[in-house]
């Protein structure tokens, strides 16, 4: 038996055992079995009974045994985490399966409603338990490399060899084995070391920890990148909009998904767009809006000694000063941080008149709508480039804005992730 | 390979240009003896060229027009025709940067000095003009989908608006029997025009997918598109009115009255799409022009792209010093004949190079 379809997997086990010159044969995939039940109820009997008849019937005995000659059988079975053993050319095939719940525990980076709640652990063989229970398909490969010169860390690659295309798989195990660093600690880390490039802003590589999206990508032909130690997954090629895609819109019905994602990118605009349009249009082209509205707005700046932009950047970094200071501080303490800096200086400042009303509801909202981006590493991107547009914004007006967005627009057209285009609207297959 | 819908992008944009590029001017020029012939004669035209243009670039699939002409044509008159479309697109993007800021002067910041304006449309320019073919198109396609929403809107106020003056449209109509003036045609024919950048982006999309259907519709699209371009603003601006706007369509969007939105003037969101799909358009000519200029195989090593950027700015910037506000419509009004002559240059050559290789297979 060969099994060519799996053998080339890393977790993939034959042991061979001898006594009175005649072998037995094990076949499993140790990411799915219990390598402890292995050892106590096949290996240890072998070895204590007298005649291999006898070691027969304790075969029979055990819960869940059955008789294969299939060879696609077979890989099912132990996909599902089944021992095949070979005695005297008959394949009995035993359940011996493992699947981790105790070490697991639930993701907390990226909440769901009603999907799945497992995340994925920093221990390899634990997070390959839950990706191989989750994806039983003969198909799925992994593959293990070891990055950093010190540190040794493992590092796994997996992929579905139907789905992938060749030229991003190479792509990928060239640039992995190309890696020259010491120490390797993270996913993020090993993100910034596959795309090196010195400025860089947007993650080209999905990070997630749950193991029902790295399912998902695999299904949809991507590579996905496991790295030692810690419960993240590197996604690839990864495109913009993949960023804006929660595993709830995988449960949800279709129109509500639909909905919900198109809510995400409405509330993309506007955190990227409004505080600029906001600065563009109170200082150079009022005459855009209504004019009840221009009015409103132009009474509640009444007592504000400063220019539009210097309001909104003052108030954007208290923003921002906050979501700092409540993410580091232990959660006793960030609670009262955002209430003395959410409802008493934002009161204040209005009260004070160094702020308009109006401002703070802007910069209210586009702190929140910043919030509905599901994936962190792409909120914190588009924390970033806000600023470059409001700055555009109170240089040039309207037209500061425009130019900047087309630029950025133009960034993002250009990079490619793995290879594969990074921003387009549609599918370009 | 990209997908034919690519195509569409470049002719959409094509269209939506005309707005700021002064076509509707040109052609109320000679409202009165015949701007309506010359209308319906490049229809005609015009749908005979997207059909032939279509034609010859499927046969000549993931080719540029070098490749296309290479071993076909004499050397000299390959190069020759290559550095003279090369200089054709580079006019065509500065003398739309030049029309783009007047626009920008007039309507969005008055205060700002012109020289900053084309500063920072030119920082934009050439940061854009060196990337990858493929990225631009990929904006192209972000832009166009913007865009379109927008034009449906205004298309969707001018025919439930109860104040159109629907007896100017008629009376338009009636000035028909008058033989086509050429300024009037030449204006007329670019909005068909939007094909011609294949000459370079023939590389990148495949033209096979374009079947015969989609043709149709895209020409029924520019007919659709040069006839509002040419009645909606009489229907605001009656006859005799639309000759004396400056930007005619843009003083029209200014004319139809929205209550229910945040913003009052419509105008602004257009001019904003507007500028967007206008820089893009720049870009992609500027592109092509350095595409083209890449074909010629100077050693290019990088060097020599820079050197033809710099001459870029360069002459540009003198363009737009030199320029009066008053002349840009005659500027325009030559470089659509101009445009109209490239362009039946172009058909020429390639129907010349497929008979050509029809003859040799």
């Amino acid at each position: 038996m060969r099994f060519r379809s799996i053998q080339n997997n890393y977790d993939f086990q034959k042991k061979s055992l001898k006594k009175y010159d005649r072998n037995i044969t094990f076949y499993f995939l140790d990411s799915v079995c219990d390598e402890k039940k292995i050892t106590q109820l096949l290996i240890t009997p072998f070895y204590e009974y007298e005649s291999f008849s006898l070691y027969k019937n304790y075969l029979e005995s055990l819960p869940g045994w059955e008789i294969i000659s299939e060879e696609a059988i077979m890989v099912e079975k132990m996909l599902n985490g089944n021992v095949i053993l070979n005695l005297d050319n008959i394949n009995y095939s035993i359940t011996l399966s493992n699947y981790s719940s105790s070490a697991v525990s639930e993701s907390t980076e990226e909440n769901v409603l009603q999907g799945p709640k497992d995340g994925l652990n920093g221990n390899i063989s634990i997070s390959l338990n839950m990706i191989r229970n989750r994806y039983k398909k003969n198909t799925l490969q992994v593959e293990k490399y070891i990055v950093g010169s010190q540190s040794k860390t493992n590092v796994v690659v997996l992929y579905d060899t139907n789905l992938i295309e060749i030229n991003v798989y190479r792509n990928l195990v060239e640039k992995i084995k190309g890696l020259n660093v010491e120490v390797l600690q993270s996913c993020g880390q090993l993100q910034k070391l596959l795309i090196n490039k010195k400025w860089m802003l947007f993650p080209l590589f999905l990070t997630t920890e749950r193991p029902d999206r790295v399912v998902n990508n695999l299904s949809s032909g991507k590579i996905i990148v496991l790295v030692e130690g810690t419960p993240w997954a590197l996604i690839g090629p990864a495109t913009f909009f993949d960023f804006f895609k929660s595993m709830d819109d995988v449960v949800q019905l279709s129109i509500v998904s639909k909905f919900l994602t198109s809510i995400r990118i409405v509330a993309l605009l506007i955190t990227v767009l409004l505080p600029a349009i906001y600065v563009a249009v109170i200082s150079y082209s009022p005459e855009v809006l209504q004019v009840q509205f221009a009015l409103l707005i132009a009474g509640s700046r009444i007592s504000v000694p400063f220019p539009s932009y210097i309001e909104i950047l003052f108030l954007m970094l208290m923003a921002e000063f906050l979501i700092e200071a409540s993410l580091r501080l232990p959660k006793t303490i960030s609670s009262s941080a955002t209430t003395v800096g959410g409802l008493i200086l934002g009161q204040t400042a209005s009260q004070a008149g160094l702020v308009g009303d109006i401002m703070i509801i802007v910069v209210s909202i586009v702190a929140i709508s910043l919030f509905s981006i599901p994936i962190n590493a792409m909120h914190q991107a588009i924390r970033v480039i806000r600023y470059p547009i409001i700055i555009f914004a109170s240089l040039f007006g309207m037209l500061g804005v425009i130019v900047s967005t087309l630029g950025i627009l133009c960034y993002l057209c250009n990079l490619r992730s793995l290879g594969k285009p990074y921003f387009t609207l549609f599918n370009n297959s | 390979m990209l997908g034919k819908r690519y195509v569409i992008y470049l002719f959409y944009l094509n269209l939506v240009l005309c707005i700021t590029v002064f076509v509707p001017q040109i052609l109320y020029k000679n409202s009165l003896n015949g701007s309506i012939s010359s209308i319906c004669l490049a229809i005609i035209v015009g749908g005979c060229f997207i059909y032939v243009l279509q034609k010859v670039f499927a046969q000549f699939p993931e080719q540029n027009i070098n490749q296309i002409l290479i071993h076909k044509v004499p050397n000299w008159l390959r190069k020759l025709y290559i550095i003279y479309s090369l200089i054709f697109w580079y006019l065509t993007g500065a003398l739309f940067i030049v029309a783009l800021t007047q626009v920008v002067k007039l309507f969005i910041n008055p205060e700002t000095p012109l020289m900053l304006t084309y500063f920072i449309f030119l920082a934009l320019i050439i940061f854009a003009i060196v990337l990858k073919t493929k990225s631009l198109l990929y904006v192209t396609e972000l832009v166009v989908i913007s865009h379109i929403p927008i034009v449906l809107f205004v298309n969707i106020r001018f025919f439930s608006d109860p104040y159109v003056f629907k007896d100017s449209i008629y009376q338009s109509l009636t000035y028909f029997k008058h033989f086509p003036k050429i300024n009037s045609f030449t204006a007329a024919i670019f909005v068909f025009t939007g094909f011609s950048n294949l000459i370079v982006f023939n590389e990148k999309i495949n033209m096979k997918l374009i079947k015969k259907r989609d043709i149709i519709g895209i020409f029924l699209f520019g007919i659709f598109v040069l006839l509002t371009l040419y009645f909606i603003p009489i229907g605001y601006l009656g006859l005799k009115g639309v000759p004396k706007a400056v930007f005619v369509w843009l003083s029209t969007v200014d004319s139809m009255h929205f209550d229910y939105l945040f913003v009052e003037r419509i105008i602004y969101i257009i001019l904003f799409v507007q500028i967007f799909s206008s820089l893009v358009y720049i870009i992609l000519c500027w592109h092509t022009s350095v595409e083209l200029f890449k074909t010629l195989n100077l050693n290019y090593g990088g060097m020599y792209k820079w050197i033809l950027i710099s001459f870029f700015i360069c002459v540009t910037t003198i363009i737009q010093i030199l320029i009066r506000e008053l002349d840009i419509l005659k500027y325009f009004i030559m470089f659509f004949n101009y445009c109209a002559f490239s362009n039946l240059l172009l058909v020429i050559l390639l129907l010349y190079v497929s008979i050509k290789k029809r003859h040799a297979s």
